[in-house]
């Protein structure tokens, strides 16, 4: 060992410097407080795999609810047969309401709305042309054979 | 005895006696240290608080390919160079904080002899990182690589500064030796 080590350490030894118990209870006190900060910090690690599983029941939970509620809610078919039996059949009778008849001074024409008579003549006009392409084939098979 | 990376180990899987075992390893070590870097015995209480508090909070990062020595020796140089190191006057002068405490805390701390220390000499002569690589090998008995990770500094940046440090307090220590040798001469003969 050379003389300059040797001396460095000689030397070093003699800074006396020693912590104080003021200072040692201190550094527990903080380190107790990091502690538990540190406990707190750690936690939040644990939280998402618990409230994982959490949220995962309760969605399911709700998924299941809504489907049986659904199920339960479906008889709707027979809803809507009972609708349409409530619903009066049409009839060609038009009723209008008593103020709307002025009496004798003036009659009221009433007539009953055509509605099918265009499909009708369409219908005609089909069977017209029918039977005309009936006869053209009949007259061409006499020619041919 | 366990080592210090088997009780950082234990303290790691949540041993607080492991690590308590730790801090009453180091802590008048680190202290004597601090009181090195730092300008005055309250800003040292401070660095050694904050060095311990910061290690236990950040154990879980340690990595085992450092020494736990080197590891916590890295925190207290950064914790003391946070200390504030001296008071901006109105004029812009910078003024010491121990400018009151002689050459700061290290000073009150020397028990005194005939001799001067090498150590206030090393604080008076070298750059704050020089003197603490020389602490850290010399004191601490840290290896060079080591001292260079503990300082954040390249490896050959350790061993010149370190050299040119050697060189500046061999010097002085010669000096020194010469200067008693003359006195005890002068003695002698006077």
């Amino acid at each position: 060992m050379d003389d300059l080590k040797t001396r460095l350490k000689q030397d070093a030894d003699e800074i006396q410097a020693s912590t104080s118990p003021e200072l040692r209870a201190r550094i527990d006190a903080s380190l107790h407080a990091a502690r538990g900060s540190k406990a707190v910090t750690n936690t939040p690690a644990t939280r998402p795999v618990s409230l994982w599983w959490v949220s995962s029941v309760t969605g399911l939970t709700a998924a299941v609810l809504v489907i049986s509620l659904m199920n339960w809610k479906s008889p709707v078919e027979n809803e809507t047969q009972d609708l349409s039996a409530s619903v009066p059949a049409p009839t060609n009778e038009v009723s209008l309401p008593e103020e709307w008849i002025p009496g004798d001074k003036f009659l009221l024409n009433v007539e009953q709305a055509d509605l099918t008579r265009s499909l009708e003549e369409e219908l005609l006009n089909l069977q017209s042309d029918l039977e005309k392409a009936k006869e053209n084939v009949e007259r061409d098979v006499k020619f041919a054979f | 005895m366990k080592t210090d990376e088997q009780l950082v180990d234990a303290a790691q899987q949540g041993s607080e006696a492991a690590f308590s075992e730790l801090v009453l390893r180091y802590r008048e070590k680190l202290f004597r240290f601090l009181l090195t870097r730092c300008t005055s015995h309250a800003d040292a209480e401070d660095a050694i608080q904050d060095t311990f508090v910061n290690a236990y909070r950040y154990l879980d990062s340690f990595n085992p390919r450092w020494r736990f020595s080197t590891w916590i020796y890295r925190i207290a140089i950064r914790n003391a160079m946070r200390q504030p190191v001296g008071v901006q006057q109105a004029d812009g002068s910078h003024v010491d904080a121990f400018a009151d405490e002689g050459s700061g805390p290290l000073d009150q701390c020397i028990v005194r002899n005939d001799r001067e220390n090498l150590w206030l000499t090393a604080k008076q002569v070298l750059a704050p990182d020089a003197f603490t690589a020389m602490w850290l090998h010399y004191v601490e008995d840290m290896p060079v690589k080591e001292v260079s990770r503990a300082l954040n500094r390249s490896l050959s940046w350790t061993k010149v500064t370190m050299l040119r440090g050697r060189k500046r307090l061999t010097q002085d220590l010669n000096r020194e030796k010469t200067g008693s040798a003359t006195k005890a001469g002068s003695r002698s003969y006077g």
